[in-house]
């Protein structure tokens, strides 16, 4: 069979710069993919890091206040050992709570009128609130945190609803998710969440 | 050089470009994570109380303000200098009034009173004027004068010389000037007055919205104060100055803000929050924090309901404190008291755990309270029918309850009896029947001395149900008359029967018989007989089975004596109890009048033979009563009546323990021919351990079974033969000396539990049952029973349940030898499993055991030629319980191989109700591997009730030990007779209170922290008692108790189902021991509630806690512990679980993360694989 030839073969100049275009788009296309990939594995990680290590939380309530206000974002960190006076968020009919662990299990917990709190029977220092109330409490005192569970309550303790109501009660552990360690949000507020 | 400059160029820039580049992603990576986490934060709720204020918070900042900057010019003009100003006050005539604000008209039942107003202050009424004062002022006042002033002006003139000349000339002149005067005024001034309530119309208005009734009345706080302005100054701070203060040329910049926000500023306070807990300080027992009823927003759009909060709306009942958890105390006390009349006297007997009732009122202590009975129309009736003893005189009905601070004492768990006595006065008064209104009777005919028997009056008492004793005066002739109790026995036939005979030592000592002790070498031997059926040879027997035990109450050859007035009919004087279950009942009464005829005869002929028929044959001591009615047999003074009882048969299954043993090392494949029992001079499995020197070694299998030549032979001191298969040998004077080649004494005694046995010195020995682990031993738990048939007393054994082992109770004739094939462990998990020994034992079918190197043997095969799991062993016992009222057998027939070693103990509780066993001691020894053989053993050779006061009861227990060791054939018949039912006195308690020594289910339902009465239904399973009616009491939440039908129609039985609210309690009494329970709550019932079941046996049992989930039935079993309180308690709760990750969950999030991240990652391995085949391309 006989092959045909175009009539008028392109120039040197032409292929040359045929050539210059064909690699300019390869190497843009590298390129683009490149960064879609990074992006996509960044996007990915930041997933994993945010729902499984690090969860971020914004709150919403007064009942933390005035260490934890409406809108702020913390940082929280998933971890096992809890101890009197962390902050910490855990899973509550559907949503997500914050109180501060007021006692772990085994504990005594007491509360008198003026709302002091005595761990086993001596008094809590409390250096985060800003006033003390006994609050919505309807379990009978003084309570003692039953095994896997612990005690929380919030900061302001007149309005908190918390473990002193049987309508919230003592946290059990599998229902953490973590201990607020950061907040990142507002920009004044930015720091360890304590 | 040039070229090299363009590259380190060309090189520079695509630095840079890649460098921008990098910082481009960077920003973009940072972006993406911003926005992912932004998108990934979780909204975390403080969780306040709900919220009541409706003002949305707000504080004033800067830029709820406008700023206009004024200026002004002038001096100030205004001659008022800035003062304070006016503020509103009472003064201003802010007034008050009171008005009615009460809703309510009235009327009947609601008054207006001062507390029905508010106040409201109205106009002003005050007379008073308000009063002036003068006062002198002074002040400086600005005055014009005038006054002439002379002054000296100089003129110029000019004189004739033409000169100017000058001239001085004083002038007056008028002048006026200004000057401050000082000005004493008289001012009047007035004096303020202020208006005080008086001043004031008043009026009252009610607000409270509440009707006054009962209950409430109207104080202060169903009152508002209503504030009127009145004050028409407007309110200021003060003066401020304004454009007209300032006069023109001076200038001045003020800043005016002007508050533009529509917001009223608020900060939430406490008040604004909802308070959960009412300010009352209301507690609600109902265990709901706050009301609730489903809304629209409950519920998703699909309708399906998203609310967490149960619905619930408070009712009276929520407020009403529980009682408290009764306290269980131990109670072995009697309490008296008096009727209200004095006439009757009441002892209650309480022995077991009562539950207390926890009051405060005041500490009385335990009392028994006994009061007049409502129910007298009942006892009534009753005592009519039940006059047995005469016409009836006098009817009386009590109520009694023991109570404890003035609360009923629950006593579901305690062994009560009850005495009622008449007291003196009541005697005195039957002592003179006419103050009673009686009549003396006097017979027609005859004179008093005439009289065969005199008329007395009797005192009875009766119970119908626990909580109420009724009692009568009947009056009738008392005869004595005697009673007898014999029951038709199928005995075995001993001696020229028609069978095949199998021989069975006889160790009973009125044949001359005794117990095989160690090296006993004689034996008297009786027989059992085989019929060609398979069946043993009985024959029906006239046997006495029970005599009335007290002092004087029996006569030999009478029988047991009693007193019509004590014992009017059958009910009294019938020593089988037929509270419990049934092994013998009332066919035929025979009689023998006055005493006429030799009551010791069992000839029927020597009576007069009358049909019994329960509930219509009844007794009677008045002759007129008998004749008009033939179902009445009157009872005349020393007649001597014989109770002639059929046996009554039952399948009762006891729990048993079966060991499935194995002699190999269990490596061999299932369905193997071949088992490895010994290497190296070492046995396997149940044979292990070393064999010191001098000891016998007890070992399952024979000279087949491939173990060592030390158990084959005998190869130490004494020989091992206890262990070979019909071989003569060593062990104290084995084999061809003792009876059918036994080995007595292998064993010497029983453990403290009743589970295991010790070996003798000499020899050693697996733990072979239940007293720990042992290498080759498998407890077996789907084979837990024992079943025999029960015929009056008689015991004999039927089957192994869920076994190939039955009929057990006939023979089968195997290559010669009567067999019953007691083969359990053929039905067994292990059997030819792996880790356990081979089948074999099928004929012809040969199969090994060996030494693990060269040395095999065949192993047996089964006298039936068929497969069998030989090597097991079985451990079981039973308890009867003895009186001084039985006389009836007391034996026990082996027949079978191997061995089988059984123990007499007797059984002892404490106030725990601990059991410990005392006396053990073995009454059968049949050691050894050899045929079938038999041994027969009469308990009445240990036991000995002579000595017992008429009361004594004593539990005695039977404990079998039985192995199967040489695989060939096996063996285990087995009948024993021996009394399960109790003795009744009659001179110690009331029939119908009669409490057998058996357990008790409590069964109670809670609901967890929920309200819900929807009863929940369960089904009851009472193996051991299946035939059962058994009695319960029921206890409602309002700790109403209702008991059943102790006569039967509303009891409870096997398979038996009932319902039970929230509080409901369901007691059952009377449980045979040995029975096992299994109480199911249907699942379909259940609602979707998950179920607790916490089981707690005895005061200070441990408890043990099954849960169940939502969907399926909750189950719990367990035995019935006799003497002991089960208490088994389901509570429901809600099926609510916490979402693993809340919300819509993270699972989504993770999975996408990582599917992401595996995408990426592939991706990026394809890239590379792209990037090596151009690569390829253009190098290649």
């Amino acid at each position: 069979m006989k092959r045909r030839f175009p009539e008028k073969r392109p120039s040197v100049e032409v292929l040359e710069a045929e050539l210059r275009r064909e690699n300019y788009r390869k190497r843009y296309r590298s390129v683009l993919r490149n960064t879609i990939y990074t992006l996509i594995t960044v996007a990915a990680a930041a997933v994993l890091i945010a729902t499984l290590l690090l969860p971020v939380l914004q709150i919403t309530g007064t009942s933390m206040a005035p260490n934890l206000l409406e809108g702020d974002i913390v940082v929280s960190m998933n971890g096992s050992k809890y101890k009197p006076g962390d902050v910490i968020a855990f899973y509550f009919d559907n949503k997500v709570l914050v109180k501060r662990v007021i006692a772990t299990a085994g504990q005594w917990v007491d509360i008198d009128e003026n709302g002091t709190v005595y761990l086993d029977g001596e008094v809590l220092e409390e250096p985060y609130l800003q006033e003390k109330a006994l609050g919505q409490c309807n379990i009978e005192l003084p309570y003692q945190v039953p095994e896997s569970r612990i005690f929380v309550m919030g900061d302001h303790r007149s309005v908190s609803l918390d473990s002193r109501n049987t309508a919230v009660g003592c946290v059990s552990d599998e229902q953490i998710v973590g201990r607020l360690i950061f907040r990142i949000w507002p920009w004044e507020g930015i720091g360890p969440v304590g | 050089m040039e070229r090299v400059r363009r590259q380190a160029k060309q090189y520079l820039a695509t630095q840079r470009k890649e460098s921008r580049w990098q910082k481009v992603v960077t920003g973009l990576a940072g972006v993406v994570v911003f926005c992912t986490t932004y998108a990934l934060i979780l909204p975390a709720i403080t969780m306040t109380t709900p919220l009541q204020c409706e003002i949305p918070e707000h504080v004033h900042t800067e830029e709820c303000y406008t700023v206009e900057t004024v200026t002004r010019s002038g001096e100030p003009t205004c001659e008022l200098a800035e003062a304070q100003g006016h503020t509103h006050s009472e003064s201003c005539g802010a007034g008050e009034t009171e008005e009615l604000t009460c809703a309510l008209t009235e009327g009947e039942g609601h008054s207006h009173d001062e507390s029905c107003y508010v106040s409201l202050r109205g106009e002003l009424i005050c007379t008073e004027t308000e009063e002036t004062v003068e006062r002198e002022v002074t002040r400086e006042v600005p005055r014009e004068i005038s006054r002439e002033i002379s002054v000296d002006v100089e003129r110029e003139r000019v004189d004739e010389n033409g000169e100017t000349v000058v001239e001085t000339e004083a002038v007056t002149e008028l002048v006026t000037e200004t000057v401050m005067e000082t000005v004493t005024e008289t001012v009047t001034e007035s004096i303020p007055h202020a208006h005080s309530d008086s001043c004031y119309e008043w009026s009252e208005k009610l607000s409270c919205t509440l009707e006054e009734r009962e209950g409430h009345s109207h104080g202060e706080a169903c009152f508002e104060t209503v504030t009127r302005e009145a004050c028409t100054l407007e309110e200021r701070e003060g003066h401020s100055h304004s454009e007209s203060c300032y006069a023109e040329g001076a200038e001045e910049t003020e800043e005016l803000r002007t508050l533009t926000c529509a917001l009223e500023e608020h900060t939430h306070d406490d008040n604004c929050y909802l308070a959960l807990e009412l300010e009352e300080k209301i507690h609600y027992y109902c265990g709901f924090l706050m009301e609730h009823t489903h809304v629209e927003e409950c519920f998703f759009e699909d309708g399906e309901l998203k609310c967490n909060i149960p619905e619930h709306t408070h009712v009276e009942q929520c407020l009403e404190e529980p009682l408290p958890e009764p306290e269980a105390v131990e109670l072995q006390e009697s309490f008296t008291a008096e009727s209200e009349d004095g006439a009757v006297l009441l002892t209650l007997r309480a022995e077991g755990i009562a539950l207390v009732p926890q009051t405060e009122g005041e500490e009385t202590g335990f009392q028994l309270a006994v009061t007049q009975s409502e129910d007298m129309e009942a006892y009534d009736e009753y005592a009519s029918l039940a006059a047995e003893d005469g016409e009836v005189m006098m009817v009386g009905a009590l109520d009694y309850t023991l109570t404890y601070n003035g609360e009923a004492v629950d006593l579901t768990g305690c062994e009560v009896s009850l005495e009622v006595e008449p007291t003196q006065a009541f005697q005195e008064m039957l002592d003179s029947p006419e103050d009673l209104g009686l009549m003396t009777l006097e017979l027609e005919g005859e004179t008093a001395e005439e009289k065969s028997e005199a008329m007395e009056l009797h005192f009875k008492a009766y119970t119908q149900r626990r909580g109420t004793v009724g009692y009568s005066v009947t009056q009738g002739a008392n005869v004595v008359f005697y009673v007898q109790y014999y029951a038709w026995m199928d005995r075995l036939v001993t001696a020229n029967g028609s069978g095949t005979a199998l021989d069975v030592m006889d160790t009973s000592r009125k044949v001359g018989g005794s117990f095989p002790e160690k090296g006993a070498t004689s034996a008297v031997v009786r027989n059992i007989y085989v019929k060609a059926d398979g069946q043993v040879e009985t024959q029906r027997i006239l046997t006495e089975i029970y005599k009335r035990g007290e002092e004087g109450g029996y006569d030999p050859r009478k029988g047991s004596r009693f007193e019509y007035f004590d014992a009017p009919g059958l009910q009294y004087f019938n020593m089988v109890s037929n509270v419990q279950d049934i092994q013998y009942r009332v066919h035929e009464i025979w009689i023998q009048k006055g005493g006429q005829g030799d009551p010791t005869s069992t000839e029927a002929a020597d009576w007069l033979v009358l049909p019994y028929e329960e509930g219509v044959t009844r007794f009677t001591n008045r002759p007129e009563t008998a004749q008009a009615n033939e179902n009445y047999i009157l009872v005349e003074g020393e007649d001597v009546i014989r109770l002639i009882y059929d046996p009554q048969q039952k399948d009762e299954v006891f729990p048993a323990d079966f060991y499935d043993y194995d002699i190999s090392d269990g490596t061999h494949g299932v369905g193997a021919t071949n088992m490895i029992t010994s290497r190296d001079g070492k046995n396997f499995g149940i044979n292990g351990g070393d064999i010191p020197w001098g000891k016998a070694r007890f070992a399952f299998g024979n000279a087949n079974t491939g173990t060592t030549e030390s158990l084959k032979n005998g190869t130490d001191s004494l020989g091992n033969l206890i262990n070979q298969r019909n071989a003569s040998g060593k062990w104290p004077n084995r084999v061809d000396i003792t009876f059918k080649g036994g080995a007595y004494g292998l064993v010497k005694g029983m453990n403290e539990q009743g589970n295991d046995v010790f070996f003798d010195d000499d020899i050693v020995g697996p733990v072979l049952f239940g007293g720990g682990a042992q290498e080759g031993k498998t407890l077996l738990q789907e084979i837990d029973g024992i079943q025999f048939s029960r015929v009056g007393d008689t015991y004999t054994l039927t089957q192994i349940p869920g076994t190939v082992a039955r009929e057990l109770d006939s023979f089968r004739l195997n290559s010669g030898v009567w067999s019953n094939d007691f083969w359990p462990m053929d039905s067994a998990s292990t059997w030819g499993a792996k880790g356990h020994d081979i089948i074999f034992g099928k004929k012809d079918v040969v199969k090994r055991a060996n030494d693990g190197q060269a040395n095999a043997a065949s192993l047996p095969y089964s006298d039936d030629g068929k497969d069998h799991n030989g090597y097991f062993g079985m451990n079981f016992a039973v308890d009867f319980e003895l009186t001084k009222n039985y006389i009836g057998p007391l034996e026990y027939y082996f027949f079978g191989d191997d061995d089988m070693w059984v123990f007499l103990s007797q059984v002892e509780k404490d106030g725990d109700g601990n059991e410990t066993l005392k006396g053990s001691r073995q009454i059968v020894d049949i050691g050894g591997v050899h045929p079938s053989a038999g041994q027969y053993v009469d308990l009445w050779d240990y036991i000995s009730t002579d000595e017992w006061a008429p009361d004594t009861r004593v539990t005695y227990r039977l404990t079998f030990f039985y192995t199967e060791r040489g695989a060939s054939g096996s063996t285990c018949w087995m009948q024993y007779t021996l009394p399960t039912v109790v003795g009744v006195d009659l001179e110690t308690q009331i029939q119908d209170l009669i409490e057998q020594d058996t357990g008790t289910i409590r069964i109670e339902k809670q609901m967890g922290g929920m309200e819900d009465n929807t009863p929940f239904r369960f089904t009851l399973g009472l193996d051991g008692a299946d035939n059962y009616e058994i009695q319960y009491l029921h206890r409602d939440p309002d700790g109403q108790i209702s008991t059943s039908d102790r006569d039967g129609g509303d009891a409870i039985g096997n398979d038996g189902i009932f319902e039970l609210e929230p509080g409901e309690i369901l007691v059952i009494h009377h449980l045979p021991e040995n029975t096992r329970y299994t109480i199911t709550e249907v699942g379909e019932f259940k609602q979707g509630y998950r179920t607790e079941i916490h089981t707690v046996v005895g005061e200070n049992g441990e408890e043990k806690v099954e849960r169940f989930g939502a969907d399926v039935s909750a189950v719990t079993s367990g035995a019935v512990t006799p003497g002991k309180l089960t208490w088994v308690t389901f509570i429901n709760t809600a099926d609510y679980e916490l979402p693993a990750t809340g919300g819509s969950g993270t699972t989504l999030w993770y999975t996408m993360g990582v599917l992401t991240l595996m995408g990426a990652a592939f991706l990026m391995y394809k890239k590379k694989q792209w990037s090596q085949r151009e690569g390829e391309g253009v190098w290649g």
